[in-house]
């Protein structure tokens, strides 16, 4: 198993969308390089031809009809009281491409 | 006569049928007890006493009392949706947010007629084993309260542990009821994955997490599971299967059992290491499960007992930090805006919104699924996942159930291991297989033992059963008789006496 830098700390905290100070970026790369190493004890095993277990339901394909739900004036509001900024009806956030 | 708030959900449901006392005096009784002791323990994040007595006059004139929950003053963890009451996940980034719907077993239990006294202290986004990373600071443990409740689930288990609940809810990922349960005394149930619907839970690792009763009794545990469980449209992880009388077998002779003693859970290997106290509780118990005419299997192995927590601190990680992907400050919760760009606002909102346990499993997961690693890590644990499983079915065909102690430790001290994420982890290690593989497990008190810290402190130890998927049934058959030899009394000394 690779060992981790802070240098993919950095990277890691930027792709999960997490503004970090410095000493936490130095602090999880030492702890995280220990969680790594104990669950690197995976790598023991062989597991060529295993298959993965995504979910235990033994379910597969749940449908419902594809049926517009409606929503009452009271759960619209309460959906919108929750946005922390809001115009109108509508939740009001900054543009992605400003 | 015993004081309202020490009876199980089944005398207290008696009391109230044959109008000893209604659930207004049940209610008042339950509050009052939660004034005196919530000081010491801190083991509501909120609490509603004008609905909660409300609800319970409306009962009262109803005068329906058939259903066992009808009039019970329960408590519902915070990670738990209901409509117009705050619901934090006891995380900053939620501290002020309003739920706007009810999760399905909040109105389960609320159309069986339970009043909701409040709602209970968790580690973080139920990410934690001893309620320290609440960002509303600490639960503690009734029985000492220089202790943890263990967790996540540890106010839930410290109110019905203490008397401030009659029974309550909680979440368990990989331990999250069932260790709390153990260390503090009181039985607490993890069903067999889909068995209950997880809509309006605050998702943390969606393939693991599964809802659950903490109760005084076994019986009681298993009247709250009748009333939770069952297909849900609105969770399509739910089964379709009938859900069975989960009562009506409490009392059938155990007489041609065979109940499994896993090896690997008392090897040299295994990294926690049991506290002898631990130890002898549980072989007590083991002795009076031969007397109740259950034989003992002690040659069972599950091989990969070893790998289960490994995959575990993989899966849940990679899970959460996809889970919590929805925590960006857009549409709810806290939202930091001073930033020029949404990227930044994105990042600021997170970093000062999630706590420091949630950061590092949040980055931990990242990496764990992002380009280069996927195959190494989360990919992997999947596979290992499918050995794990596999050890338990072939375990179930030799056995009808497996026995082990719910956790390697009592109670330990608050901060004991506050530096040391990874010694944190291993206070898993006896309870994640079954999340692993899916099926229920059951805590019950087995007994006190002393602390190693502290040889003259008497904390309780929880002894844990492993059933087959579904076979929820004979893990509170096995439980409920295990219950009565045992004598266990829930009696926290942490705490102040009841009002005479």
């Amino acid at each position: 198993m690779p060992t981790i830098t802070r240098r993919d700390v950095e990277h890691v905290a930027q792709l999960a969308r997490l503004t970090l100070p410095a000493d936490e970026l130095t602090r999880f790369t030492e702890q995280l390089a220990a969680i790594l190493q104990y669950v690197g004890k995976l790598s023991e095993l062989k597991t060529d031809g295993v298959a993965v277990t995504a979910q235990v339901t033994g379910l597969s394909n749940v449908m419902r009809a594809d049926q517009v739900a409606g929503c009452d004036a009271a759960t619209r509001e309460r959906l919108l009281t929750a946005a922390p900024e809001r115009s109108g009806d509508f939740i009001q956030t900054r543009g992605v491409f400003a | 006569m015993a004081h309202l708030t020490e009876l199980t959900l089944r005398e207290t449901n008696a009391g109230l049928r044959s109008r000893e006392f209604s659930s207004r005096d049940l209610t008042v009784a339950y509050l009052a007890r939660i004034a005196q002791v919530e000081g010491a323990l801190h083991a509501f994040l909120s609490v509603a006493p004008e609905q909660a007595v409300a609800r319970a006059v409306a009962y009262d004139k109803s005068g329906e009392f058939s259903n066992p929950l009808a009039g019970i003053p329960i408590a519902l963890k915070d990670n738990l949706c209901v409509t117009g009451t705050k619901t934090t996940a006891a995380s900053k980034i939620l501290a002020d947010y309003v739920a706007t719907y009810d999760a399905t077993v909040a109105t389960r239990l609320q159309q069986a007629g339970a009043v909701v006294l409040g709602k209970t202290n968790l580690d973080e986004f139920a990410c934690g084993s001893s309620t320290e990373h609440s960002a509303f600071g600490p639960t503690k443990n009734p029985w000492d309260v220089t202790r943890v409740p263990g967790g996540s689930s540890g106010g839930s288990a410290a109110a019905v542990a203490a008397g401030e609940a009659c029974v309550a809810l909680g979440s368990d990922t990989g331990g999250s009821i069932r260790q709390p349960a153990s260390l503090c005394g009181v039985v607490g149930l993890k069903p067999t994955y889909g068995r209950v619907s997880r809509y309006g839970l605050l998702a943390m690792a969606s393939s693991l997490d599964q809802i659950g009763p903490f109760a005084r009794s076994v019986g009681d545990a298993a009247a709250v599971l009748q009333a939770i469980a069952g297909q849900d449209p609105l969770d399509a992880t739910t089964s379709p299967r009938t859900v069975p009388d989960f009562s009506a077998d409490l009392e059938r002779p155990m007489k041609g059992m065979k109940i499994g003693v896993p090896k690997e859970y008392f090897s040299e290997h295994t990294v926690a290491g049991v506290e002898p106290g631990v130890k002898e509780s549980f072989e007590a118990a083991l002795k009076q499960l031969e007397r109740l005419g259950a034989t003992l299997v002690y040659d069972l192995s599950l091989p990969h007992t070893d790998y289960a927590l490994a995959v575990y601190y993989v899966i849940v990680p990679a899970e959460l930090s996809s889970n919590l992907a929805r925590y960006d400050g857009v549409r709810f919760g806290l939202s930091r805006r001073e930033q020029d760009t949404l990227i930044a606002q994105y990042g600021q909102t997170r970093g000062e919104g999630l706590g420091p346990e949630i950061r590092r499993r949040v980055m931990l997961g990242t990496y764990a699924l992002s380009a280069g690693y996927y195959d190494a890590y989360y990919r992997k644990a999947q596979q290992v996942r499918t050995l794990v499983r596999q050890d338990f079915e072939r375990a179930f065909q030799q056995v009808d159930c497996l026995v082990t102690p719910t956790s390697p430790t009592v109670a330990f001290k608050i901060g004991a291991r506050a530096n040391d994420p990874l010694a944190m982890y291993l206070s898993d290690v006896y309870t994640v297989a079954a999340n692993v593989a899916g099926v229920p497990g059951l805590s019950l008190p087995c007994g006190l033992a002393p602390a190693p810290d502290d040889a003259s402190a008497k904390l309780p130890v929880g002894l844990q059963l492993i059933g087959k998927s579904f076979d929820e049934a004979l893990l509170l058959r096995v439980g409920h008789q295990l219950e009565k030899t045992l004598h266990f009394k829930i009696a926290p000394t942490g705490i102040p006496a009841r009002p005479v």
